[in-house]
């Protein structure tokens, strides 16, 4: 430090502060108890949102495996030749088919 | 388990969060004078100043959620913030006020005004003459002994911006002090 900024230092420790009144933070905690808070419970929805995404801690590897597996069935169940209900009429109808057979095979 | 006096600012602000007086009655006791040291430092008025330190703890107290607890993030930074912001405010109105007011009323506030200072000494005159955020950077780093990097994020400045308000605070009163650099090479 240079004897200039050591003059400078020097004048400006020389402030003396007006020191304030004794009782300011009493003032102060007491003026808090008078003051009315929102409870806990009165939460606003952007923080209660905020606290219901953040319970939900996922990693990303997590929701994108969710994701694909969303897409899977939701592409399977829309494909016709998967459609359960045409199975089973199929099946059915086979059913009935190789018994009418068997019964024409039995009485031939 | 911990005493409130032993327990550092931060916890102490999640104790508040939940509602805890006490927490909030330790945290103002450890710090009140601090604050106010830097509100008399900027405003020069006793009353101002507390009034600043004042309304800020109870700012605290009401709305103890705009402490955002991050890594590394001290209590006493952001609260310094609030106080510098608050000081600026009032500043502002004080001076918007005087532009506002004409002749004799101007004149009755103004001497209002001095009734309630002391009487300023040269160190403080100069001080107060500088520009507010040349005063400001002096008494976070000086007085406050803040690091260069601590009042830069308090003033929401770049380093090197406090610096130079640094920088030129000091040559201003050094040219005020009639303190040359001449003296430097002696």
């Amino acid at each position: 430090m240079n004897k200039s900024d050591e003059k400078l230092n020097q004048l400006l420790n020389g402030i003396q502060t007006v020191p304030s009144n004794p009782n300011l933070a009493q003032r102060i905690i007491i003026g808090a108890k008078a003051q009315p808070r929102v409870t806990t419970s009165a939460v606003s929805e952007e923080t209660f949102i905020k606290q219901f995404l953040h319970s939900l801690i996922f990693p990303k590897p997590a929701y994108a495996l969710a994701c694909s597996m969303l897409v899977g069935v939701l592409l399977g169940w829309q494909n016709p030749e998967f459609n359960m209900n045409t199975i089973q009429v199929t099946s059915v109808d086979e059913d009935i088919s190789s018994l009418f057979l068997a019964e024409v095979n039995f009485y031939e | 388990m911990k005493s409130l006096e032993q327990q550092t600012d931060e916890e102490l602000m999640i104790l508040i969060k939940a509602f805890n007086h006490d927490a909030f009655s330790t945290l103002v006791t450890r710090h009140t004078d601090r604050f106010y040291a830097l509100s008399y430092r900027t405003l020069f008025n006793q009353s101002d100043a507390e009034d600043i330190v004042q309304e800020s703890f109870l700012k605290l107290w009401c709305k103890p959620e705009l402490w955002k607890e991050k890594k590394n993030s001290k209590f006493t930074t952001w609260f310094y913030r609030i106080i510098v912001n608050a000081c600026y405010d009032l500043n502002k109105k004080k001076s918007s006020r005087e532009m506002s007011l004409e002749g004799d009323d101007f004149e009755q506030v103004a001497e209002m005004s001095d009734l309630s200072h002391h009487q300023l000494s040269t160190v403080e005159a100069a001080l107060k003459n500088l520009p507010e955020r040349q005063r400001m950077a002096l008494n976070l780093c000086f007085y406050e002994e803040l690091s260069n990097a601590e009042a830069a994020d308090v003033m929401g400045i770049r380093l090197k911006a406090l610096q130079s308000l640094i920088m030129r605070g000091k040559a201003a009163l050094k040219t005020q002090f009639n303190i040359s650099e001449v003296d430097d090479h002696e």
